[in-house]
């Protein structure tokens, strides 16, 4: 059955990288393709949840590349691929056809492919090598528009941010050796000790950076520059929920560390309470929205540090439902009024009623008022949060409260009895809901409302044994009361609010408006001293290093020239002196020799003469 | 009379001669020297023909054609050495020096 896998990987990802190479020739094939690989997707994901097939190919040595489906990633697949299906079916309205569509679609083939690819993965280099892949992709989809310099740089910021939260993982893949174990990811808990440490901090780092957890949140309101199809996909079943799941997923290695589960818990529940009161401040839907998936992935990130994977699971499941439909209906109001301003888009669902309905499924959903899904997901993580110790569990239930806020005041805004938004020019009329948008708007309204089946007591158990855990702790029926007349009261509370200027004061608004200066903080923290570092290594390397061997290139030079100058001159005179000593020596032999017999004659009387007296002498 | 009396005549000969080639500095003594010295040269030959082997013919021979070679060499040598006194007034090695090879 290993072909199951193979093809539910290798669908989107094949076909993707054809509809890039394809460039603007393919844009006409584009969306049916896209949409009719996601449908097969769908099907094959569905198969594979069932039959649970393992796939793997020889990588490295001891390093498998492995592809695994159990109960979680089944779970994992079928979300993924539901959505994006719907996203891909959406687009096809959305974005026009005088975009670059095969390059839009190919691309997000790519990003579901490697999505699929990570919540498959069983071993490290699978897991790295679709987590590298997801992040190469959400940069160029960030950045689809790529003429405006501003979504280019938006691009740029969010790919650094998770980039460099990524390096925690190949941190871990470097720790899991050293520790003398494979890279499998089920037996990342059994590194040995030292190393198990820097194993989950790694992963630690690699989740909350592709999660968009405090500390890296601000890479996901840089992310609202791109298609809002696209920040529908990416915030709801993938790229932001990759972290999630690998939380989940290594829940065993947290619990093993000691210290990991009760940060990534803390973070997480820190991140809800915090990245909540941010999209309160907004005042833009999209970055409103955009906060709100901090938020709401603080909550499944606290699950994972708490060990309820059962509450993390359903949470992922129910806010992938809940925040693609309220992206899609955003991009459908930015499309159709050409607007994204919460204060223009006053009575925009009552323009388009379907739209409007959709998007108050997903906002009351969001703001956990029940019966939608989740409210009734979250008690279920929030039980284990008051298992592990009752601080957090309240923390979880503040939390809640903010996201009733921010939700409702959402809500407030498209409902109020206001003239209707002017439509966009040159765009279709604002109440014609086409098939592509209307389908994905019914089916998610209805998944938003359904998936609350899975909270109940039999469906739970079962849940709970397809993720293959038990005494989890369980959810009483007075935690589900209290948090939903929580959502309940906050909710209208801030309905009869309204507009109204709150008490609080200006500058921690505008702070919380500003994502609370994460990114301002990164800079200074990060990214300035990092280009000052650079800056004088460059420094150095130009005055130091380089002055040094031009430095050493004139020395040699002058160098060559002094001994040019002295010692050449001597020893060539040295030989030039011993040539004209042997020529005058030469000449001064040539003397005697006139050719004149009768002188030789004389010259050896001469010398048998002196021969004679030394002779005589020394003798 | 006899080979050895003959043998050191002809080696006074060649010693007279070779001391007057040696020491002369005037052309027309030192050819007069090399005279003496091929004639100390033809006496020994001849005796050695005579006196060890008389019935060969070619030690004759050899003798005449050493006489031939003689007169031939001393009449160049002597037309040399007129033509040089003529175009030099010159009598002496020392100052024919120019003209060797």
């Amino acid at each position: 059955m290993s072909w199951v896998l193979w093809a539910l990987v290798g669908l989107p990802l094949v076909s993707g990288v054809l509809l890039c190479l394809g460039g603007r020739r393919a844009d006409r094939v584009a969306p049916a393709a896209a949409v009719f690989v996601a449908a097969a997707g769908i099907v094959l994901a569905v198969t594979a949840a069932y039959a649970q097939p393992r796939a793997g190919a020889p990588l490295f040595q001891g390093a498998a590349f492995g592809l695994a489906v159990d109960g979680l990633s089944g779970l994992m697949v079928v979300t993924v691929t539901a959505v994006a299906a719907l996203i891909l079916l959406f687009s096809t309205a959305d974005v026009g056809p005088d975009q670059a569509r095969a390059r839009f679609f190919g691309m997000m083939l790519l990003f579901v492919g490697a999505m699929l690819v990570t919540v498959t993965a069983t071993t490290l280099p699978s897991l790295l090598m679709s987590w590298e892949v997801m992040g190469a992709t959400s940069w160029a989809l960030i950045g689809y528009w790529w003429h405006d310099p501003v979504r280019g740089r938006a691009a740029g910021v969010a790919f650094i941010t998770t980039r460099t939260a990524d390096l925690g993982l190949y941190l871990a893949a470097g720790a899991s050796l050293a520790g003398g174990r494979s890279l499998a990811l089920a037996g990342l808990d059994q590194v040995a000790r030292p190393w198990l440490h820097l194993v989950a901090a790694g992963v630690i780092a690699a989740a909350l950076g592709k999660s968009a957890q405090l500390p890296f949140s601000f890479w996901l309101s840089r992310a609202m520059q791109g298609p809002s199809p696209v920040s529908a996909l990416l915030h709801s079943a993938t790229m932001v929920v990759a972290g999630a799941y690998l939380l989940i997923r290594t829940g065993p290695l947290l619990s093993a560390s000691g210290w990991g589960s009760d940060v990534t818990a803390w973070i997480g529940v820190t991140t809800a309470f915090a990245l909540g009161l941010v999209a309160v401040a907004q005042t833009d839907l999209k970055q409103l929205l955009a906060a709100s998936s901090c938020a709401q992935i603080g909550f499944m990130v606290l699950a994972a540090g708490t060990g309820s994977a059962v509450g993390g699971t359903l949470q992922l499941i129910a806010h992938a439902a809940a925040k693609s439909l309220a992206f899609l209906v955003t991009g459908f109001w930015l499309t159709r009024l050409g607007t994204k301003d919460l204060s223009k888009l006053r009575g925009a669902a009552r323009a388009a009623p379907v739209a409007g309905v959709a998007f108050s499924v997903a906002a009351l959903s969001l703001a956990g008022v029940p019966p939608l899904s989740l409210w009734a997901a979250k008690d279920v993580l929030l039980a284990g949060a008051l298992a592990h110790s009752p601080a957090l569990y309240a923390a979880g239930l503040a939390a809640a409260a903010v996201s009733a806020m921010y939700s409702v005041r959402a809500l407030w805004y498209v409902w109020r009895p206001a003239p209707p938004p002017r439509p966009a020019p040159d765009g279709p009329a604002p109440r014609r809901v086409s098939a592509a948008e209307g389908v994905p708007f019914a089916v998610l309204s209805a998944a938003a409302v359904v998936l609350t089946v899975l909270v109940l007591p039999p469906v739970r158990e079962a849940v709970a044994r397809t993720l293959g855990v038990n005494g989890e702790a369980q959810p009483l029926p007075w935690e589900f009361a209290v948090s939903g007349l929580l959502a309940l009261s906050v909710a209208a509370a801030v309905w009869a609010w309204g507009e109204r200027p709150g008490r609080v004061a200006r500058p921690a608004v505008r702070w919380a408006a500003r994502w609370l200066g994460l990114e301002a903080a990164s800079r200074f923290v990060l990214v300035r001293p990092v280009q000052r570092l650079a800056e004088e290594l460059a420094g150095f390397d130009d005055r130091v290093l380089d002055r040094g061997v031009d430095g050493l290139a004139r020395g040699t030079l002058r160098l060559a020239d002094v001994v040019n100058r002295r010692v050449e001159t001597a020893v060539d005179g040295l030989v030039e002196g011993t040539a004209a000593a042997s020529l005058a020596l030469g000449r001064l032999a040539r003397r005697p020799q006139t050719g004149q017999l009768h002188q030789y004659l004389a010259q050896a009387v001469a010398a048998f003469t002196v021969l004679a007296v030394v002779l005589v002498l020394v003798r | 009379m006899n080979l050895e009396l003959f043998l050191l005549a002809a080696a006074a000969l060649f010693g007279v001669g070779l001391f007057g080639a040696l020491t002369q500095q005037s052309v027309v003594m030192l050819m007069m020297g090399l005279e003496l010295m091929l004639g100390g040269v033809i006496l020994a030959a001849a005796a050695v023909w005579h006196y060890i082997a008389p019935a060969a013919t070619d030690g004759q021979v050899l003798v005449v054609l050493a006489v031939t070679v003689m007169a031939v060499e001393m009449a160049i040598g002597f037309a040399v050495v007129t033509a040089l006194f003529r175009a030099r007034e010159v009598d002496m090695t020392d100052e024919a020096g120019d003209l060797r090879a």
